[in-house]
């Protein structure tokens, strides 16, 4: 199938010419062997599939989204628009519109079909070609279903981000659904005809990180597997709305801060300060300049939180995942912040050890997900 | 013209998992110090009474303090509830010795009250978790052990503090709450014991951390010229003391330095034209072994860093230099919240008068309480003279 690629045959002028500028592509770092289901259940029902990608427990479609987003906006471009494509319901384009710094206004969600993807990524270059809008396409799919069904067991994970622009087209994407990268990853529902493009990409360099992010992976058992992927059911009792309650309108007022670490210089004296704050510390002035942070830094203090220690809102995660580590982390602009740390193994946590940013689910309360910022090693 | 301030009496329920109610509690520990007023006291004579709590659980959030007053015989008194989370009935303390020293009332109640026990783990942990920065702190899933632990782990990082010195603290702690009849942990503990039990919030253990606690704890101030007609043996009020700070400990310049300590103690000492040598007994905020260490630093006690030393060398025994939480402390005697700060005046107000029983240390005169609400956000400390 071809994708992507030069102006169609016929394209009548240069005006009308749109293409993939950057790709961006992320993998999440668990992944389960067939092997693993067929120890658990007796059998894998998912020809081809070797093994498949695994979200982690704080993440879905919209943080893996984020990920692979950022990824192909780094060096800083600024795009008009943003779509968010999913096989899922998951409606994410706003919140990361928000976290990726497009206007939520511009952003809008293609979902619930298998080729959401598809139709996200023709609309942006006609868009392209017709007005001249640069568009972040982002297809991320982690498909979700009954863990005693069948279905089930191909369902993978990945994201991809496409920047599509009226330039000249400098990446050539062409899928193939027996690609060897979806027999690592699964069936990634409207991402996995991109995933498979990426084995062949002409004029990208994008292929080996690729393959060492494959490498790289965590594996996890079946048991693993159903608790990542928040298959359990929360035990009753695990959530509570009232006392320690941050409300949305509270925490989306914050936004910019929980998703993208912007602090805040004050228009007087230029002190910086994060999270943001109501005066000044060194002048008392109230007026502020946007500054978004450097998202690296390095662990300054940090605990382990163990077994049923955690705050309520953690319960869940702490039942499916285990002891977690969380940080006064300080940022390489000299703040300390207060942060949860991913994608590590707590006892292996040092003071001095370096960390980065990275865009999670936090907690869901009322239904509602909290989204924001960890940090995981650099 | 301020006025000097006495306390005149002192009452305290006992410290436990006690299945009872906070009413209950709070009644017992407001007779109690009605009774030991040598002369008498009608609950009635209470001009203005301030409470301490948390509202731990959520039960009686509202108006909570008009509740307890009822059952307490101050009917119609005027009352509000006080909430510094652990610090509620130090402030509870200072507001009712402002209002008595500024000549507002001859006659205020200062006392707390906490039931922590009464509620499921879940929605304990819960509670537990919201007096540090909510929005930026806990939803990083911080615990209250767990941002002390992080002080912890700074003070080892800067300063060489030994597992062996916070585990010290929790020894002498334990063996003056053995002595205590109305502490939660009558057991005294060896140092293997408290190394050996299981990580809390690391590096904090189980015996680093205090326990959940139910209990009340009041105590009666009079103006000095009142005083007199009730009782012989006044403690006086030397000094008030109490400073805030950054509620998130992400945002203090330090974290192994309380800053509203250190300001509080001064301004205490200052109005109490005292130092640290004059002081004789202390009941610190000890809710984890590293806060005791921190205490008796940042009150002066203790060059910083050098905290540790000061109960691992016995000079914080109850026969040592410096006694440091007779009572047990936070961490023996128990912490239920609201009421903390007023059992730590409680355990002056007996130690001054001589009356302490088996935990009495030899021959104080000026004694320091010492109550900080969460991580550090709030402290009040407070000077008495016999």
């Amino acid at each position: 199938m071809q994708l992507v690629g030069k102006p169609q045959e016929g394209t009548p002028s240069s005006a009308a010419v749109a293409g993939i500028a950057a790709v961006g592509f992320y993998v999440p770092r668990y992944v389960i062997a067939a092997a693993e289901y067929r120890k658990a259940l007796g059998k894998f029902e998912a020809k081809d599939i070797e093994e498949k990608a695994v979200p982690g427990f704080d993440e879905d479609e919209i943080t893996m989204a984020v990920a692979a987003g950022e990824r192909a906006l780094m060096g800083a471009r600024a795009v008009d628009k943003l779509v968010f494509a999913s096989s899922g319901t998951l409606a994410g384009a706003r919140i990361v519109a928000e976290a990726l710094d497009v206007s939520p206004e511009r952003a809008r969600d293609i979902l619930g079909k298998t080729d959401a993807g598809e139709t996200a990524l023709a609309s942006a270059m006609d868009d392209a070609s017709a007005n001249g809008a640069s568009t972040l396409v982002l297809v991320s799919d982690a498909p979700r279903a009954d863990p005693g069904s069948a279905e089930e067991h191909a369902f993978g994970a990945a994201a991809i981000a496409l920047l599509v622009t009226k330039e000249e087209t400098q990446i050539r994407m062409r899928g193939d659904e027996k690609a060897a990268m979806l027999r690592r990853i699964g069936d990634a529902g409207t991402a996995s005809v991109f995933v498979s493009s990426l084995e062949s990409p002409i004029g990208s360099k994008s292929i080996t990180a690729v393959t060492k992010a494959l490498d790289d992976r965590v594996p996890v058992s079946y048991e693993q597997y159903v608790a990542l992927r928040r298959y359990k059911p929360a035990p009753a009792g695990t959530e509570y709305s009232q006392g320690a309650y941050v409300s949305m309108p509270a925490y989306l007022g914050e936004a910019k801060a929980r998703y993208r670490l912007v602090g805040e210089e004050c228009a007087k004296c230029g002190r910086l300060h994060f999270p943001p704050r109501e005066s000044c510390l060194a002048c008392g002035a109230r007026a502020w300049k946007e500054r978004p942070l450097k998202r690296t830094g390095a662990v300054y203090a940090y605990t382990i939180i163990g077994k049923g220690a955690a705050p309520s809102e953690f319960l869940e995660q702490q039942l499916a995942t285990g002891d977690y580590a969380t940080a006064v982390v300080e940022l390489d602009d000299g703040l300390r912040i207060t942060a949860m740390l991913a994608d590590v193994e707590p006892a292996s946590v040092k003071i001095g050890m370096r960390v980065r940013m990275v865009f999670r689910r936090l907690y869901a309360q009322e239904g509602v997900v909290r989204y924001g910022f960890k940090f995981a090693p650099a | 013209m301020p006025r000097d301030v006495a306390v005149i009496g002192a009452g305290m329920s006992p410290f436990g998992d006690l299945g009872r109610t906070a009413k209950s509690l709070f009644a017992e520990a407001f007779f109690e110090a009605i009774d030991s007023v040598d002369r008498g006291l009608d609950p009635a004579q209470v001009q203005e009474a301030y409470i301490g709590s948390m509202g731990f659980g959520g039960g009686q959030i509202g108006n909570a303090a008009a509740l307890l007053a009822e059952h307490a015989r101050m009917l119609h008194v005027p009352t509000r509830k006080v909430e510094n989370a652990c610090a509620s009935s130090g402030y509870a303390f200072r507001d009712a010795y402002l209002a008595v020293k500024s000549g507002a009332v001859d006659l205020a109640l200062a006392g707390g009250v906490e039931v922590m026990n009464d509620v499921s783990d879940v929605r304990k942990r819960f509670w537990l978790g919201v007096s540090g920065d909510t929005e930026w702190e806990r939803l990083a899933g911080l615990t209250f052990p767990g941002v002390y632990a992080m002080m912890a782990m700074r003070h080892i990082h800067e300063y060489g503090t030994t597992q062996e010195q916070l585990a010290a603290v929790a020894v002498k702690n334990h063996a003056n709450g053995a002595l205590n009849p109305k502490a939660q942990f009558r057991k005294e503990i060896t140092m293997e014991k408290a190394l050996g039990s299981p990580v809390v919030a690391h590096p904090l253990r189980l015996f680093d951390c205090c326990g959940t606690t139910d209990g009340a704890a009041c105590v009666i101030l009079a103006a000095k010229d009142v005083a007199r007609k009730y009782t012989d043996a006044p403690v006086w009020v030397l000094g008030s003391g109490a400073a805030s700070d950054h509620l998130a400990v992400h945002d203090r310049e330090s974290m192994t330095r309380l800053d509203a300590t250190a300001k509080a103690g001064r301004a205490a000492m200052r109005e109490a034209d005292v130092s640290t040598k004059d002081i004789d007994v202390a009941e610190v905020h000890d809710c984890f072994t590293i806060a005791e260490i921190l205490a008796v630093e940042d009150l002066g006690f203790a060059k910083k860093g050098e905290g540790g030393r000061l109960a691992a060398e016995g000079i914080t025994a109850r026969d040592g230099e410096l006694p440091v939480n007779p009572s047990g402390g936070l961490k023996a005697k128990g912490h239920p919240l609201g009421a903390t700060g007023a059992a730590q005046m409680y355990e002056i107000f007996l130690q001054l008068r001589g009356s302490a029983g088996d935990r009495q240390v030899a021959h104080p005169t000026v004694g320091l309480t010492h109550n900080v609400g969460g991580s550090g956000a709030t402290c009040a400390v407070h000077l008495f003279g016999a």
